[in-house]
């Protein structure tokens, strides 16, 4: 697997089950790991449990059974950059969306003058034209995203999680968020997990895809993309790619053509 | 346009109500003609003598407005966070709710006695039970990713409180005062009717009635609803500045 340190901090899954009551087991000692700067998509068919593994790996869930820490210290994560799937609804309309990247900063009790200066400067670097004076509904749902990914961001997390951040987007606008995500996270680059739906966006995005799948959920295997970055267009037309792609069609359980 | 239809409409009234008592559809003495009453009110204005029973009656109707809210505010929040507790109260408000709540009025004379403070309770006890039940579903309403937003940020409940739970359930906290703010003075008016009373809208509108004296009964009626119409806006226009991100 990817568990092999590369420096920072890297994500370790062991184990990991989950119970709902007394008799609906939804995730069945879940393993694997994410080395710093690497993305891990994680697929599946509805309903089994990916958003919830999403949740216990960033502490909303504890588990029942296993861990979720950081190597090489062994501690459970502390900073989350948490995406979640309902992007406008995470989003708070009573701020403009500089106080929105910047709420990180005031749960952790930074002033508001300085957390206003340390989001301008970070919506200035990374999205220089998104309108952070306006509030959250007035913008697009591309920028809301954007402001989504920056408030992940702005306190630099010990790993990001993303739940279908680019569901919401048809393909040309997907293949554009798709870029954006990655070109904003090169900056500041994280072990990440990105819950989706889409093949084609799993192999894109990410150096390996995991599917679960079975009731309870467990790994039914691995992909490792091997795929350079950055990622471009280009890249989908690769064999690369196709083969990638292939592979994990068929271990989700998809008749190749 | 919007402007110019609601000026036909208030015209329009004004009209249908000049031409009925002009023809005398209705006997003058239950119905006043507008210039009369017209007359009677700018008689009032121009002596003065309306402002004392009109801040008498919005006075009260504001204190028990500050008390109802602040308490069912405060009660709202905590039965919206703690369900269970709610479980325990919900007969118990859904009985008072469904009172009329100046049945309570006797009541409360005998506790307060016949001046301001039993007028003030029935209000205070009217708007208390709006607000408290707007705000406990305003809590409820607040979206549960929105927590978790803050949950994942490691937030304490105190920051949940305030950077979600409060702003969030404010729509819903307005939305109670504005109809706290009409039945108050509904309240109000009405129980300044009965003995005790020394000033007050109330009190003016049922001697006019009481003396058959139908002009200053359309006056007093007039000022009465201006007052809730004016009280009414206010809240609006408090609504529009504080809720700029209403429906989203």
């Amino acid at each position: 697997m990817l568990l092999s340190p590369v420096g920072g901090q890297n994500l370790a899954v062991r184990g990991v089950g989950l119970s709902y009551g007394q008799n609906t087991r939804v995730l069945d000692s879940i393993s694997f790991g994410v080395d710093d700067a690497r993305i891990v998509a994680v697929m599946g068919p509805n309903g089994c449990g990916k958003t919830t593994l999403l949740r216990v790996i960033g502490g909303l869930i504890s588990p029942e059974r296993g861990s979720v820490t950081l190597e090489p210290s062994g501690q459970p994560p502390r900073r989350v950059g948490f995406v979640f799937q309902d992007v406008s609804a995470s989003l708070f309309p009573w701020l403009s969306v500089l106080d929105n990247i910047a709420l990180p900063l005031a749960v952790d009790g930074m002033g508001k003058q300085d957390r206003r200066a340390v989001a301008s400067k970070l919506a200035g670097e990374l999205c220089p034209n998104l309108p952070t004076q306006r509030f959250p509904y007035e913008l697009s749902v591309g920028q809301q995203q954007l402001a989504a990914f920056l408030r992940a961001m702005i306190r630099q997390p010990e790993l990001y999680l993303l739940d279908e951040p680019f569901s919401a987007f048809d393909f040309r606008n997907r293949q554009l968020m798709m870029r954006e995500f990655l070109r904003i996270w090169r900056a500041q680059p994280r072990p990440t997990v990105v819950v989706t739906h889409t093949v084609d966006e799993a192999v894109f995005i990410a150096d390996a895809v995991i599917v679960l799948g079975g009731t309870p959920a467990g790994v039914e295997g691995v992909v490792e993309t091997q795929l350079p970055r950055p990622r471009t267009d280009q890249l989908l037309q690769s064999s690369a790619f196709a083969e990638a792609r292939l592979e994990v069609m068929r271990l989700l359980g998809a008749e190749p053509a | 346009m919007r402007c110019s239809r609601i000026v036909v409409g208030v015209c329009g009234a004004v009209a249908v109500w000049a031409l009925v008592a002009q023809f005398r559809l209705v006997d003058p003495l239950f119905l006043a003609d507008p210039f009369s009453t017209a007359r009677t009110l700018a008689r009032m204005v121009y002596s003065g003598r309306i402002l004392p029973p009109t801040v008498a009656t919005v006075r009260r109707a504001l204190v028990a407005l500050a008390i109802g809210g602040s308490i069912g505010v405060i009660a709202g929040l905590i039965l919206g966070w703690a369900r269970w507790l709610y479980e325990y109260c919900e007969v118990v408000i859904d009985f008072f709710r469904s009172t009329p709540v100046v049945a309570l009025f006797p009541l409360f004379m005998i506790v307060f006695g016949l001046g301001d403070p039993s007028k003030i309770a029935t209000a205070t006890w009217a708007a208390l039970l709006l607000i408290l039940v707007n705000t406990t579903y305003g809590v409820r309403s607040v979206r549960q990713v929105r927590l978790d937003v803050c949950r994942s940020l490691g937030a304490t409940n105190w920051q949940m409180i305030r950077y979600v739970i409060l702003p969030e359930s404010l729509p819903h906290v307005i939305a109670g005062f504005r109809v706290a703010v009409s039945i108050g003075l509904i309240v109000t008016v009405t129980t300044e009717m009965f003995l005790g009373t020394t000033e007050g809208l109330g009190k003016e509108i049922y001697n006019a009635g009481l003396i058959y004296d139908t002009t200053a009964l359309y006056a007093w009626i007039g000022v009465s609803g201006l007052t809730g119409y004016a009280l009414n806006k206010l809240v609006m226009l408090a609504e529009r500045r504080l809720i700029h991100w209403a429906g989203h």
